[in-house]
């Protein structure tokens, strides 16, 4: 039992936390370790895209994990972060969020965080997964092709949340949906369709690699794929592309 | 903790310009903060609270492979290399065959942008990252688990894979 946060690296300025994060587990550093930066000058998301991280704007957090599981069960975990880091507003501010499949958490069609976990494995043992996890706080506004595709607490709510505020409830958070994920992974995926409006019966267009595919959703995989019905009435089981809410015609 | 593993721990960090750092285990508890001209972090009762791990493991940044995993599969490889090596046909070539150890997109690459990998012709060693495999938004690192050189890959940038499907083939 390990109580995550216990082991903290902070920095005032880090061009990743995942990164530095990597770094640390390939050394060998405990599960639960967290590293925070008050600002990332090279935040990544998946497959380079960049995580806007201005100086204490946000909370920029990076998690060691070391469960002992196979790689193939580790996708949940990507699902329970989504669940807590959603939690996490409503309980502790009253907003209301959705989450868009896998795991980002949205306000309306607006990204508040988005996660990205990164993990080495053997054969099909995980070695070590890093939870990256970025929220959007104090930002008064977002420019560029941000304005109309991101959003933070404060636009959302007026209240001011320091990173270091919103911390503390989200790891713990965080942990209990983490150790769900390892021991009962089936409730993470419940709790994770009956928070999100994506899970069942939404009409979505979903872009995988450089092809689109239009559908209803049906649900999630035991593994938290996405279950499309698609157009020619045949199901897929997704497990990657981005997804995006079909407006009524 | 080690002396030795504490004065690496904070060379490592000295190096990369952190501003506080804590850790407590069994019996030891340490917290460095460091000035500057910034203003520091202030400790709120929000902040993660300190408490003691049961886990008896430190931090081990000295020597990293001290809590390397064991690597369990490859040690069954080593020594059955090992016994092919030692038989009359050992200079023979010896195939070896990386699979996909979940469903997901198979990336050469880190992003669009970047180099591959690894390339055709390419030496490669155990801790080689050879692609990436998604599922989930989980971005899994596979490893090679075996030093040699790439000959095949059987897979293109962005595709799908199965469960157990084969990624490449290295000549040992």
């Amino acid at each position: 039992m390990t109580t995550f946060g216990s082991t903290a690296y902070r920095f005032n300025s880090l061009p990743s936390t995942n990164d530095l994060a990597r770094e640390l587990a390939m050394k060998g550093a405990a599960e639960g370790a967290i590293i925070v930066a008050a600002q990332q000058t090279a935040g990544r998301g998946r497959q380079g895209r960049s995580w806007n991280s201005p100086p204490s704007e946000g909370l920029y957090l990076s998690l060691i994990l070391r469960p002992s599981i196979k790689i193939a069960e580790a996708t949940v975990i990507t699902l329970a972060a989504a669940v807590a880091v959603r939690d996490v507003f409503n309980s502790e501010y009253g907003l209301e969020c959705d989450i868009k499949w896998p795991n980002d958490v949205m306000v309306g069609d607006r990204k508040i965080s988005g996660i990205l976990m990164e993990s080495a494995s053997e054969g099909e043992h995980l070695r070590y997964a890093i939870l990256g996890i970025g929220i959007n706080l104090l930002q008064r506004h977002f420019a560029g092709e941000l304005e109309n595709s991101a959003t933070s607490l404060y636009i959302e709510t007026g209240k001011s949340i320091a990173p270091d505020e919103i911390l503390r409830p989200l790891l713990l958070l965080i942990e209990d949906e983490y150790n769900t994920a390892i021991n009962k992974p089936d409730h993470v995926i419940e709790r994770w369709v009956e928070r999100s409006s994506y899970s069942s019966g939404a009409h979505v267009r979903l872009f995988i690699g450089d092809r689109t595919v239009y559908g209803i959703t049906r649900g999630l995989s035991e593994s938290g794929a996405l279950i499309l019905e698609t157009e020619a009435g045949t199901r897929r089981i997704i497990t990657a592309g981005e997804i995006s809410l079909r407006k009524a015609e | 903790m080690k002396s030795k593993e504490l004065r690496e721990l904070i060379e490592l960090l000295y190096e990369k310009g952190f501003s506080e750092f804590e850790i407590e285990r069994k019996g030891f508890r340490m917290r460095l903060t460091r000035g500057g001209e910034q203003e520091p972090h202030t400790l709120a009762p929000s902040q993660p609270i300190i408490v003691a791990s049961p886990i008896p493991v430190p931090l081990a940044l000295s020597g990293s492979t001290v809590l390397a995993e064991p690597p369990k599969q490859r040690s069954a490889e080593a020594s059955v290399e090992s016994i092919k090596a030692a038989t009359p046909q050992s200079d023979q070539e010896e195939l070896h065959i990386i699979k996909s150890p979940i469903v997901g997109t198979f990336y050469r690459a880190a992003s669009p942008d970047a180099e591959p990998f690894v390339r055709i012709g390419d030496r490669i060693e155990h801790e080689t990252v050879v692609c990436i495999i998604e599922a989930m938004k989980l971005m899994n690192e596979i490893q090679a688990e075996v030093s040699g050189e790439v000959v095949r890959c059987f897979v293109e940038n962005k595709q799908s894979v199965e469960y157990g499907q084969k990624l490449f083939e290295v000549r040992t």
